[in-house]
């Protein structure tokens, strides 16, 4: 069945369409929200939200772009509103930190392939500093990297994502990528 | 090709995005470099942790939460609904009751206060009737009795 088809039969709140458009687009929704946080209950919780989104506002989506590109848009912008979100509340989790006997924020990376200790740590670590840098990121380039690496989107997939020419976005993930290797190559070099 | 060009294209080389010869010239310094090698090594771990996040898979009752937080959205939005309306006409309801039962009470207990003056109307009646009955004897004749 088509998008066309499947986007009609949700307006009329079909729930064997939604699901439909679920299966089809659950995997691509949940890696994006990973590439942008970086951790499997909050990608799932605004997983959730994206698909609660499309359900409620399926009647404001014009048939004029592809489903699939206003889908990664919905994705991609309650994803950063997560993280805008986040920083707030993280501004005060780090003055409780301060405190005596508050608990210090761990992030945590499993690494399903090896079980040796040392390793897992290292992997960490190197988490951390790509997640650092990644985030570091001017809006724009972090969107079109994460896009590209995390979602395998084309140029042009993002291009129509981000309503942008497909030179821009081109250009946007040459400097994300530039602009990455320095922050990793002074980290590596002083450590 | 210097260790400073190696490390601007390091990135590039890893992606395979670079042209044969540069690939060659930077694959050629690698392996004569050992600091650049270390580098190169690094950077490329730390991109294989994109790889192992994308082998991450969501709940397999995701789709279970999504319908359940869907039914009560949909039962929320059909009590708004209803709630408006439902005040519009509840507030009016209420407060013409509270009027009029206010109103009944009134007159209830103006009443039963009539009633008890009229009760007390009658007391002072008889009060009277007794007096008057004393009256009816003459105080002289009590008087003379006495003695």
């Amino acid at each position: 069945m088509s998008d066309s088809e499947l986007t009609d039969r949700i307006r009329n709140r079909d729930q064997q369409a939604f699901k439909m458009v679920f299966d089809k687009y659950q995997i691509k929704v949940f890696n994006t929200c990973m590439g942008f946080l970086h951790n499997k209950n909050d990608a799932e919780d605004i997983t959730q939200e994206v698909f609660i989104e499309i359900y409620k506002s399926i009647n404001k989506f014009r048939k004029d772009s592809k489903l699939s590109t206003w889908i990664y848009r919905i994705a991609v912008n309650k994803s950063l509103n997560f993280i805008r979100d986040n920083k707030k509340s993280n501004w005060f989790k780090s003055v409780e930190t301060l405190f005596p006997g508050a608990k210090n924020p761990e992030i945590t990376i499993k690494d399903n392939i090896n079980n040796d200790p040392g390793k897992t740590i290292e992997n960490k670590e190197r988490a951390v500093i790509l997640h650092k840098a990644i985030g570091s990121l001017p809006k724009n380039q972090k969107i079109a990297f994460t896009m590209n690496k995390y979602e395998d989107l084309s140029y042009k997939q993002i291009a129509e994502v981000m309503e942008l020419s497909l030179s821009s976005v081109e250009s946007l993930i040459h400097r994300a990528k530039i602009n990455l290797q320095k922050k990793l190559l002074n980290y590596y070099k002083i450590n | 090709m210097n260790c400073k060009e190696v490390n601007s294209n390091l990135i590039f080389y890893i992606e395979g995005e670079l042209q044969p010869d540069k690939k060659t010239e930077i694959k050629e310094h690698l392996q004569s470099c050992q600091d650049c090698n270390k580098l190169f090594l690094d950077i490329k771990e730390t991109f294989t942790i994109i790889e192992k996040e994308k082998k991450i898979k969501p709940n397999p009752f995701l789709f279970t939460r999504i319908q359940q937080q869907i039914s009560n959205l949909e039962e929320q939005k059909s009590l708004s609904v209803l709630q408006p309306n439902f005040i519009k006409i509840l507030q009016p309801v209420t407060l013409s009751l509270l009027l009029l039962s206010g109103i009944v009470f009134g007159i209830f207990l103006g009443n039963s206060f009539q009633k008890q003056e009229q009760n007390q109307t009658i007391v002072h009646q008889t009060d009277e009737f007794y007096l008057n009955d004393f009256q009816l004897e003459k105080i002289e004749s009590f008087l003379l009795t006495e003695e």
